[in-house]
């Protein structure tokens, strides 16, 4: 439990930002499968986060491949995502699981107390850290998950987030995301909306 | 059915972050240094302890006019000083003392392993709070080095603070310094005016390293890896003792043992 908690206090923690944005655009995008996305997402996020802490995951990106192929995948994943036509097909799973794997391997978490644990044992005690691992990422992608789950549970916000200008602002931010990692500004472009919203 | 148990997950995390909320980050494992930090960082802030405008920056090429002009500018900034006398005793938390004395007591005397050769710090943009102007003559002149890497805009980096206040307060004169390699996320981070500010105001008196361009922040980390903060406690043969991530008050106690045996067995 204090796992988990910890992971929903990182939301408001610019490092987890960069991880939950992305995740919160694909839901918006992923009208006929948003609950499948963001528990791929999850699922993808936690696996690379893990992979990399505990040494199973050590793929470095170099020059020019290094901006265009993320932003390649960024922009596959969330075209995938749009085009889903139900909760079980194979673009919903593979377009969460693939933009969270994504995100896992590019994501640098300020660390705090349970997090620094599990990063701490991965390479000594796999499958403990690996569930620890995905728990804490619930957490931490809990707006993501909760915005999912909104319409099963409030239909009305069912039409609401079906109709387009909220697909738009979701597929903006994808854009944005993609562009931005490509022009290598994506810690930038995070940092700056992190700065507006403590401003406001 | 589903609506009901949709709802139900709804609740569920509107509650968890709700009580995160009003909770502070929720985790049962406090972070490294949370009741002693108002009185370390009161105390960094004092006027008598005022550690930047005690500030000793040296800087490599443009980065050092840079630095000395963002100096001033902040603290109007006079000649260095002795930086131990600038933490004032009555700044140790006993409680943590406490903590660490039963910590102490109950880390069984194993021998602290050696977890490798550590490297050094190249192509720094600078250094504040400090005339060395490498990492080797600071590890020259000391027993113990402990190296942190952090960013003043991470709240897990400004959770640990405290906890090396403490250390630096208790050891400094003992031969054990303190370099934070200061390797920013994101640019407002980068910007060494606001690095010199933060650090007045965080209470950070002792050697900063200026990893802009986080080279030191990769290389340190290989592996397509990279955590803030990550400590490290480097040997007077240069070779890393202590190795760990996060800001539990754990790894900071563990920290200081390892520090405090460390030096009675040099």
């Amino acid at each position: 439990m204090a796992t988990f908690l910890e992971g929903v206090g990182s939301v408001g923690v610019a490092c987890t930002l960069a991880a939950l944005v992305p995740a919160v655009a694909l839901v918006l995008v992923a009208r006929k499968a948003r609950l499948t996305v963001a528990l791929y997402y999850l699922v993808g996020v936690t696996l690379l986060t893990w992979a990399r802490a505990s040494g199973h995951w050590d793929v470095e990106l170099s020059g020019a491949v290094m901006s265009l192929a993320p932003a390649a995948a960024v922009a596959g994943v969330f075209v995938l995502a749009y085009w889903a036509k139900a909760p079980a097909s194979l673009a919903a799973i593979g377009s969460g699981l693939v933009a969270g794997a994504l995100a896992g391997w590019l994501w640098r978490p300020c660390v705090g107390p349970k997090l620094g644990e599990i990063l701490n044992s991965t390479d000594t005690e796999a499958a403990r850290t690996l569930g620890l691992m995905l728990v804490y990422m619930a957490g931490a992608l809990l707006p993501a998950v909760l915005l999912a789950v909104l319409p099963h549970a409030l239909p009305a916000v069912r039409r609401f987030l079906d109709c387009m200008p909220v697909v738009v602002v979701g597929g903006a931010v994808g854009v944005a995301y993609a562009v931005t990692l490509a022009t290598g500004r994506y810690d930038d472009l995070v940092g700056e909306l992190y700065r507006m919203a403590a401003d406001t | 059915m589903v609506r009901y148990l949709a709802l139900g997950v709804l609740a569920a995390g509107l509650a968890a972050i709700v009580w995160t909320a009003l909770r502070g980050d929720g985790s049962g494992d406090d972070p490294a240094a949370s009741p002693p930090a108002a009185d370390h960082r009161a105390a960094a802030a004092a006027p008598t302890a005022a550690p930047a405008a005690e500030t000793a920056v040296a800087a490599a090429g443009d980065a050092e006019a840079a630095v000395a002009d963002a100096a001033d500018s902040v603290v109007g900034a006079s000649e260095p000083a002795d930086p131990v006398t600038e933490v004032p005793q009555a700044s140790v938390p006993e409680a943590a003392t406490a903590a660490a004395a039963v910590a102490a007591a109950t880390v069984p005397a194993e021998p602290i392993e050696v977890l490798g050769v550590a490297d050094t710090l190249t192509d720094l943009d600078g250094w504040l709070n400090t005339d060395a102007g490498s990492l080797e003559e600071i590890r020259a002149a000391n027993k113990l080095t402990v190296v942190q890497f952090w960013t003043f805009g991470c709240r897990n980096c400004k959770n640990t603070l405290d906890a090396l206040g403490q250390i630096y307060t208790d050891f400094r004169d003992q031969g054990v310094e303190i370099v934070g390699v200061h390797s920013p996320e994101f640019s407002y981070e980068a910007d060494v005016d606001n690095i010199i500010e933060a650090a007045a105001d965080l209470g950070v008196v002792w050697p900063i390293a200026l990893d802009t361009d986080k080279r030191n922040f990769h290389r340190w980390q290989p592996g397509n890896i990279g955590y803030w903060p990550r400590v490290y406690v480097i040997d007077g043969d240069n070779q890393i003792r202590f190795d760990r991530t996060g800001d539990g008050r754990a790894t900071y106690e563990q920290l200081y043992t390892t520090v405090e045996r460390l030096l009675a067995d040099a």
